[in-house]
């Protein structure tokens, strides 16, 4: 056969994507990384870290408690560390391969304190949450096709000191999702009591409950360049059960980073890649994944602003230096907002914030349904990020030009004047289209006899219905028993 | 050597200008004339540091500035405690506060903000840093009697440590001579009023202004 113009390696970009470091930058920051773990190191009063730093090569001072790390063992780190990391679900076919390299999923936030109630009429209650609202904020998680996970986004207030508020919460997840989840930030001490759980759901197989944990969590450094014990801990017994591990610095440039976002960027990387290299000594080969929920502290306010643009920035920083590294990018502030209520400002925060880290290919970015910089939680705001999410997904399509794609012949037949709508390609391919659930894109008169509600009283009908409709639960009746009875037992010890 | 006023001047200008090392030397000139630290303290540093406050508060500095005057305060009465100790001196304070993160936490850097912004406001303020044990700061109280035992927790995890704190003070027997004030991030009014801590503070601003309030 004769074929003509046969196109030889070509460079191209497929969908719409964002650099903005290239590989000079990632370099330079990843030497001068090096340059501070090695000459000002880490601190950590663990002192089985410290030994772990030690017995590695690392420079310990056991009475300041500081390791200085040298560079090969930065280098032998990201080696062994895992370019694809599983996070397994209760729904086998809902397994998330955070896989190094720019391929974007979305979470919903972990972990808030309050509860959104909404009103009708705006006057929303924020309270503190509880396992109820939790409950309620896995189904909506679950349900929402923009959630690839379904973290739980509220701590159980109503067992503090009541109870183990921290299986309360466990339990609840493993009851209302099928999809996988990261719980934030668990208590060291509790991992055979998670693995427990795991092996309830199993049917008591140890082997899959040792093989697909389903409690895949995550740990934060104190910035600047600290690690609390409990924090150390995780990532140790995480590394040796080979459970996800996500370790997310949450700096802050002007607070405990410096004011310019590449020198808080190089703080907060320091933080991650110590923890990296502690999971990699701890057990060569762990499923360890960087995370980030790194912003400025604005100063003229004297706080920590979610919805603030660097975060955007620092986000999308923090998805390039993780493929930079091959490891994946667990967890990447976006889709945040300082608003304390659903509205313009949330909007517009959560959408910039969504998108850049989105464009520049985050793993995983996780802000569904968080108000008030991560202190309350609303299901409204989880449908609406749900609206927001897809229509990034969209976005991240770009355009593909190719002959097919630009339609020539389709052109040519409907010629001048006429339309496409009855096109049979029409019909094969509209589905294709954004399709957002809460966002009205009716006409005024539409719009107005369906109730003329806004998204936020839209979204709130949403909640509505799926708490009526959909039933998250993927477990059988006797293994929901099962759960509710060993976490029973482990309040009455706790309350010993 | 300069004379009295002008040193007083220096002083109160090294805060104005954030500068550390004019703190101190204004400081230590004024100890070598033989100037009363206290005097030092209460017509240089903190006539300044009641402007900066004064600033503040109208919004025309801000955070930054204002912890980098607090820091060359602390500079220049780090030189002339010594003197002060000796002569068994003490300057006027609003209120004693003693103040720390929780137990478990290390999270300080709101913590320093609240000790930055009270020394500012005239209060003294025993800082005892992160991480601080329950027992720790009952025997702080016990030792110094504060008006105020503050502490700040980031996390829900230690949070629970500020009931603890509460129940620990009572058991001293010293619970009554004190208030206590809890803060940080996901402390509440609702928390405070749960534990039955006297104050919550939503910020630094917030730690001041109830503060002065408490010990009126």
């Amino acid at each position: 056969m004769l074929r003509a113009n046969i196109p030889a390696g070509q460079e191209h970009i497929e969908g719409l994507g964002l650099e903005m470091l290239n590989k000079p930058d990632l370099k330079l920051i990843n030497e001068i990384t090096v340059d501070v773990l090695e000459n000002v190191g880490i601190e950590t009063k663990d002192s089985e870290a410290l030994q772990l730093y030690a017995d590695a090569g690392c420079e310990v001072d056991f009475e300041k408690c500081v390791a200085k790390i040298p560079e090969y063992l930065v280098e032998d780190a990201l080696r062994s560390a895992p370019g694809r990391v599983k996070l397994t679900a209760i729904d086998k076919k809902k397994d998330l391969v955070l896989r190094s390299g720019p391929y974007v999923n979305w979470a919903p936030f972990g972990v808030g304190i309050q509860f959104l109630e909404f009103d009708a009429n705006g006057k929303h209650k924020v309270r503190a949450s509880t396992e109820a609202d939790l409950k309620k904020s896995m189904a909506i998680c679950d349900w929402c096709d923009g959630f690839n996970v379904a973290d739980p986004t509220i701590a159980a207030r109503d067992w503090t000191e009541k109870g183990r508020a921290d299986l309360h919460e466990v339990q609840t997840a493993l009851c209302n999702t099928t999809k996988p989840f990261t719980f934030g930030e668990p208590d060291s001490d509790s991992f055979d009591d998670y693995f427990e759980m795991a092996k309830i759901v199993y049917g008591g197989d140890e082997e899959l409950a040792r093989k697909r944990p389903l409690i895949n969590v995550c740990n934060c450094p104190t910035s600047p360049l600290q690690i609390c014990e409990n924090s150390t801990q995780i990532t140790i017994k995480a590394a040796r059960r080979m459970i996800p591990d996500v370790i997310i610095s949450m700096s802050m440039a002007g607070g405990t980073g410096p004011i310019t976002l590449e020198g808080t960027l190089l703080t907060q990387n320091a933080e991650v890649l110590a923890g990296v290299i502690l999971a990699q000594i701890a057990n060569k080969g762990a499923p360890v994944t960087y995370g980030s929920a790194t912003t400025i502290m604005d100063l003229r306010r004297g706080i920590a602003s979610g919805g603030a643009p660097e975060m955007a920035l620092l986000s999308a920083a923090v998805a390039q230096l993780s493929q930079f590294y091959g490891i994946p990018c667990g967890d990447a502030a976006g889709c945040w907002t300082d608003s304390k209520v659903p509205d313009a400002q949330a909007g517009f925060e959560k959408g910039m914030t969504g998108m850049i880290p989105a464009l520049a290919g985050a793993n995983l970015i996780f802000g569904g349904g968080l108000l008030e910089m991560g202190q309350t939680i609303s299901l409204e705001q989880l449908v609406i990020d749900n609206d927001v999410i897809c229509m990034i997904n969209s976005l991240l399509k770009g355009m593909h030009v190719t002959e097919s794609r630009l339609s020539l012949d389709e052109i040519e037949e409907v010629g001048i004047g006429g339309h496409f709508i009855a096109r049979a390609s029409t019909r094969k391919s509209m589905h294709e289209q954004s399709n957002p659930l809460v966002f009205d894109r009716n006409m005024r008169g539409s719009w107005e006899r369906n109730g003329s509600k806004d998204a936020a009283l839209a979204a709130h009908e949403k909640v509505e219905w799926i708490l009526e409709n959909h039933n998250p639960c993927g477990l059988d009746r006797d293994v929901v028993k099962e759960l509710e009875a060993f976490v029973a037992r482990q309040d009455k010890e706790f309350l010993k | 050597m300069a004379g009295k006023d002008e040193i007083i001047e220096k002083a109160k200008n090294s805060i104005l200008d954030y500068d550390e090392k004019m703190a101190e030397i204004a400081a230590q000139e004024a100890l070598k004339e033989g100037i009363s630290p206290v005097e030092v303290i209460e017509k240089g540093f903190t006539a300044a540091m009641e402007f900066i406050g004064e600033q503040f508060e109208k919004g025309e500095i801000f955070l930054p500035h204002v912890l980098a005057a607090s820091e060359a305060m602390n500079a220049g009465i780090a030189v002339l405690k010594p003197e002060m100790d000796k002569l068994s001196e003490e300057s006027k304070s609003l209120g004693k506060v003693v103040i720390g993160t929780i137990e478990g936490d290390i999270h300080s850097i709101g913590k320093d903000i609240v000790v930055s912004m009270l020394g500012i406001a005239g209060f003294k303020v025993i800082d005892l840093g992160k991480d601080v044990a329950i027992s720790r700061f009952v025997e702080s109280a016990q030792k110094s009697k504060p008006d105020i035992v503050a502490s700040s927790a980031l996390m829900t995890t230690t949070m629970v440590c500020q009931v603890q704190l509460e129940e620990q003070l009572k058991e001293a027997g010293i619970r009554d001579q004190v208030k206590t004030m809890v803060g940080g991030a996901p402390c509440t009014q609702t928390w405070a009023d749960q534990i039955g801590a006297d104050i919550y503070a939503e910020n630094a601003s917030d730690a001041v202004a109830k503060l002065k309030k408490a010990v009126a």
